[in-house]
């Protein structure tokens, strides 16, 4: 094992990996901070490139995305009142309204302090957990696998906007669209219509590529008008005055460390819940609740900090259990697939130096992160000037290459677009689309884990009963199902027989 | 368990909560954004539609980088953006760029433009 990190070490520190670290944090932070340009699109767009590259080299990029992606968002939320990506939404409750009255440099120091001790305590809770966590998944067979993928998706859908119903629906198209191609048991070709291009599958990245990428770029032309958000400018920062911040809310910094970790490492679940979650935490310990809102520094260090947490975290059970902890890794798992690893409790012992150099790329990406974030900050003001509709047709155009890269074939472009259009559609109808996604990803092993089950257990279901690991998470799916029915249930007569929709 | 079980569950699952989401949509406090949206919203979606489609179908003929220059000179102007400049340079620039980047980095060649290739056989 220590051989085995020590190479890793060794490897991450190679000029070459620095270099991708470098540039996909330098990348996901300025896409985090473009309004409509999420850590989740960057993710899709800039994984085709990766396969090209070694895997170390091409997932330290993404990891280095992945942290810039989480902390740019900020940017955009403080100087222009619009969240970057959904896991600053809450930040921008506070950070905005600091910005108004001249406070924006302190905001987005706090912010970037607290992002990179937030990644830190999400990076050890990797470290230390998924070894551990590892030798447990080793145990688990097919029906534990199928519980806990079923777990995941409702788990999905649960926190995917307000309605239950279409969480499901999302996650039901997801599940139809992987079952294009190959019956994984049998072998013989399924619902391909007769296109020889469809019986290989509908590929993990045309599909986030369009419902990421391309459905950004179709919602922003369509609702674009001419009027700019300005940025409100901001001055250099003091230092000492972030240290004295830091310091004086060390609570609320260790709270919510520890709610993003948690709520990063459950399956499914990422950055766009523990925000707010931390959020509303912070407010309720706070001695004055009513300056939440109003400019609170606590309301910026909170979500923050939070936000960071979950990147370290959701990497386990993706890494351990090949199981998203949120889109982001879903994406990034597909891209490990892509460069011919599979996640699971078998990547430790088939490729542990790749699956160390993860981890030490995770303290060097934080690094990056702390000091790419603080030029980010003073060249906030410009990241933001680019005109958004020559912004987003570029996009269009990074949709196309990156997707035609993956496999050469202009099919699996027009289903990129495709799937742009669904995404489009779906937002329209106010249809959460990370269900369909993860649906997509974990439908392999939900069919298979499920027919293998009922294989090893002579045709009866009774086999996911009698394992208590598999027992426990179906009862876990069956009570957050019930809660959430009840709690829909509740609101509705509440409001008279309405519905919140968005 | 034949290979059209889950087919079937997926199915069946997408239909039942079509139909019960369907139902909700007059429950709903707020409108729809499918609802919400304007003529010149419907006008632009439906042009971006058809723009895509053509840009699609004649990549193949004109290759990656002359259709993705005509694309970007028509979106920004399609949707009200009047900057000739930044539109023309970011044309003239962007799609010949991403295809060098792609070609001598990845050593991915990007669908290049068989119309040329048809002229060449006609000499």
């Amino acid at each position: 094992m220590f051989e085995a990190v020590g190479g890793a070490i060794l490897h991450v520190l190679q000029p070459e990996v620095l270099f991708a670290t470098a540039v996909g944090t330098i990348i996901g932070i300025i896409i985090g901070a473009l309004p409509g340009l999420t850590a989740t699109m960057g993710m899709a767009l800039l994984a085709p490139f990766t396969f090209f590259l070694e895997p170390v080299v091409g997932i330290s990029m993404l990891i280095g995305l992945y942290k810039g992606g989480t902390f740019g968002g900020t940017i955009s939320a403080v100087m222009i009142g619009t969240p970057g990506t959904a896991s600053n939404a809450a930040t921008m409750l506070d950070g905005y309204a600091m910005a108004k009255r001249g406070e924006g440099s302190r905001a987005l120091g706090c912010s970037l302090t607290g992002s990179v001790i937030g990644d830190f305590c999400g990076s050890i809770c990797l470290v230390l957990g998924a070894p551990l966590l590892a030798s447990i998944a080793l145990k688990f067979g097919s029906p534990e696998f199928f519980a806990l993928t079923v777990f995941a998706v409702t788990m999905v859908c649960y926190v995917s906007g307000h309605s239950l119903a279409k969480g499901l629906l999302a996650a039901g198209i997801g599940f139809g669209f992987a079952l294009i191609g190959t019956d994984p048991i049998g072998g013989s070709p399924r619902l391909t219509f007769g296109i020889p291009d469809l019986s290989a599958g509908i590929g993990i990245l045309p599909l986030a590529i369009g419902l990421f990428g391309f459905t950004e770029v179709l919602i922003q032309l369509e609702g674009y008008s001419p009027t700019v958000d300005k940025p409100i400018r901001v001055m250099g920062f003091d230092i000492w005055q972030i240290a004295r911040d830091i310091r004086q809310h060390l609570r609320t910094v260790i709270r919510s460390s520890l709610i993003g970790t948690l709520i990063g490492a459950l399956p499914g679940i990422g950055a766009e819940t523990s925000n707010w979650v931390a959020y509303g935490m912070a407010k309720r310990a706070s001695k004055r609740p009513e300056t939440f809102g109003r400019g609170n520094i606590e309301g910026v260090i909170a979500p923050e900090v939070a936000a960071n947490a979950v990147c370290g975290a959701a990497m386990v059970p993706m890494l351990i259990f090949g199981i998203p902890g949120d889109i982001v890794t879903a994406i990034m798992m597909g891209a490990l697939i892509g460069q011919g690893l599979q996640p699971g409790p078998n990547l430790i012992s088939e490729n542990p130096t790749i699956f160390y150099a993860l981890f030490a790329n995770m303290f060097v990406s934080m690094l990056m992160l702390a000091f790419f974030g603080f030029f980010a900050i003073k060249l906030a003001g410009r990241i933001l000037s680019v005109p958004r509709p020559i912004l987003f047709t570029s996009v269009a155009i990074l949709c196309v290459a990156g997707t035609y890269a993956v496999s050469s074939s202009l099919f699996d472009v027009g289903v990129m677009m495709a799937f742009g259009f669904l995404g489009y559609a779906m937002r329209k109808l106010d249809i959460p689309i990370p269900p369909l996604v993860l649906a997509f990803i974990l439908s392999r092993l939900i069919e298979e884990s499920f027919r293998r089950s009922l294989i090893q257990g002579d045709g009866t279901l009774w086999i996911f009963l009698q394992r208590p690991i598999a027992a426990g998470f179906l009862a876990l799916t069956a009570i957050t199902l019930t809660g959430l029915l009840l709690q829909q249930w509740r609101a509705w007569r509440a409001g008279n027989g309405s519905v919140q929709g968005s | 368990m034949t290979p059209t079980f889950f087919p079937r569950v997926a199915l069946a699952m997408t239909a039942a909560f079509a139909i019960l989401v369907a139902l909700t949509v007059f429950t709903r406090s707020d409108p729809l954004p499918l609802l919400v949206m304007t003529r010149t919203n419907w006008l632009r979606i439906g042009t971006l539609l058809v723009i895509n489609a053509a840009y699609l179908a004649t990549m193949r003929l004109f290759g990656f980088v002359l259709s993705s220059m005509v694309l970007m000179l028509v979106l920004p102007l399609l949707v009200g953006y009047r900057n000739m400049f930044a539109v023309i340079a970011t044309a003239l620039a962007l799609p010949p760029v991403v295809s060098l980047i792609f070609w001598y980095g990845l050593k991915v060649a990007l669908p290049g433009a068989q119309a040329f290739e048809l002229l060449t056989w006609f000499q």
